[in-house]
């Protein structure tokens, strides 16, 4: 790490092609009736996620959140009046930092009233192919995913072996932490763009649960990197109230600082909204594939390292 | 001891990993989907020079360990172990048992400068120089005429090495070695 350096970390080519990938994604929202909105960076209240560290500062004394993505705001702005909205703004999230993660980054995250989870899916590849290339995109369900890479059946296995089978790829895997070795795993080994769905409801965060007791969420996988991730919204703000309880549960056990509810959030999803779906995609990545390039620090101007 | 966190680990840093002293050859940070981050490492032994790939929870720790490298000349044999002295001046000696020199046993002669990695200020590997000029003891005589067809024979050289040359070399020549790979590269100059 040179103290130094203050020169850019990426080329100029790379600049570039970030500024055309902006222009084009806000050309993709906007002839599809989307309204772009801007929402605060700090907030009051944050997501609660058992890994998902939000920065906390002190804005004049008063205790603020860096906001790890800028779902809260857009739900009430939902919840408010019913249109299709889209944000390109930057995210924050403590403690990620690496080859594919940088402490904060760019995302583009959207919403659309009546539309369902595959909607978005669809949409995604859409944005996809315009922003990088067209692709063929293959569906996958998570626990085939898993079947398939493992050979381990995630809905018949008890909880013993599934540690058991997680630990033979990673000695930490845990009860905690299982399910997640054994996901990276079987993304590290994919080709091609893949769309994975059918997350355990361990794995819910705050989408809505389909019939079939499986989370109403997916994610967008390009080469193994996790591009994009949507949703289904859960809108029952009891159940909410309940999934930040037992995050909040998770970050107890492992000695993590608790995150209240959002009584905004809770009362905007008190006040109804008819069914919306939503995805947040990372912009970076997107630029990173697009460019050839194998870490994220070559398409950032600057990087945690130099920033 | 010091100890240092996941979110310091680099490739080129010294820890110990289960009581030996390894260097971290890659750090990787990885958050999969919306689950727990972790780093994965790979590691080599410095004893052992055996690659390790590891896994650590965000935040955990590995202490430090106390590796530097330095240049030392080799001194004598006392038919137990062998002696060094640090060419830093200092005239500070060390013992290196049989075990730890392992392959450079076949190459050093007296006072050749070798590159040796200290552990708590004690020599854990010795890397001799590149190229060595050693003088062959024994070997079967020449065979005059025979150099085109590329033939070779074994020689045993002054350290007790066994090499391979060409079959013109003959007893009390002077060779010079690769001793990354124990081959034989010419005979020494002058």
């Amino acid at each position: 790490m040179s103290a130094g350096r203050w020169q850019p970390e990426c080329d100029t080519a790379a600049l570039l092609s970030r500024a055309q990938m902006l222009k084009k994604a806000r050309a993709f929202f906007d002839t599809r009736g989307y309204l772009e909105v801007q929402t605060p960076s700090l907030s009051r209240w944050t997501a609660s996620e058992p890994f998902l560290d939000s920065y906390e500062v002190s804005v004049d004394g008063a205790r603020r959140y860096l906001q790890t993505s800028p779902e809260f705001h857009m739900k009430r702005l939902l919840a408010a009046s019913e249109r299709s909205i889209y944000q390109i703004c930057t995210a924050f999230r403590r403690g990620e930092t690496g080859r594919l993660h940088n402490s904060e980054f760019t995302m583009v995250e959207w919403y659309a009233p009546g539309t369902s989870a595959s909607d978005m899916a669809e949409l995604t590849a859409g944005l996809v192919a315009e922003l990088y290339e067209p692709r063929e995109v293959r569906h996958v369900s998570f626990r085939k995913l898993i079947l398939d890479s493992q050979g381990v059946d995630i809905s018949t296995i008890d909880e013993e072996a599934l540690i058991a089978a997680a630990q033979l790829l990673a000695p930490h895997a845990n009860q905690a932490n299982a399910l997640d070795v054994l996901y990276e795993h079987a993304l590290s080994n994919l080709s091609g763009s893949v769309v994975v769905a059918g997350f355990p409801e361990s794995l819910a965060s705050l989408a809505a649960i389909r019939d079939d007791g499986l989370v109403d969420r997916f994610e967008f996988i390009i080469n193994g990197v996790e591009i994009a991730n949507g949703c289904r919204e859960l809108l029952d703000a009891t159940e909410y109230a309940w999934r930040i309880g037992r995050n909040n549960a998770l970050r107890r056990a492992h000695d993590l600082p608790q995150i209240e509810c959002d009584p905004c959030l809770e009362a905007a999803l008190c006040s109804g909204l008819a069914p919306i779906s939503g995805v947040a995609l990372g912009l970076d990545r997107l630029l990173m594939l697009k460019l050839g390039k194998q870490t994220l620090s070559e398409v950032l101007a600057f990087s945690d390292k130099t920033a | 001891m010091a100890n240092v966190s996941t979110s310091e680990f680099r490739p080129g840093l010294r820890v110990l990993l289960d009581g030996d002293p390894c260097v971290m050859v890659e750090s990787e940070f990885v958050k999969p989907g919306k689950g727990q981050a972790f780093t994965r490492v790979r590691l080599k032994n410095l004893i052992t020079s055996r690659m390790w790939e590891r896994t650590f929870k965000s935040g955990e720790s590995l202490p430090i360990a106390d590796v530097m490298e330095v240049e030392m000349q080799y001194l004598y044999f006392d038919g137990d172990s062998f002696h060094f002295m640090l060419s830093d001046g200092s005239y500070e000696q060390m013992e290196v048992d049989e075990t730890t020199l392992g392959e450079a046993k076949h190459w050093i002669r007296e006072e050749d400068h070798c590159q040796a990695v200290l552990w708590d200020g004690r020599p854990i590997s010795i890397t001799p120089p590149i190229f060595v000029e050693l003088e062959v003891t024994q070997t079967d005589p020449g065979v005059r005429g025979d150099t085109a067809t590329g033939g070779s024979k074994v020689a045993i050289m002054s350290t007790g090495a066994s090499v391979r040359v060409p079959l013109f070399i003959e007893e009390g020549e002077v060779l010079r070695i690769d001793t990354r790979t124990g081959e034989y590269v010419g005979r020494a100059k002058g």
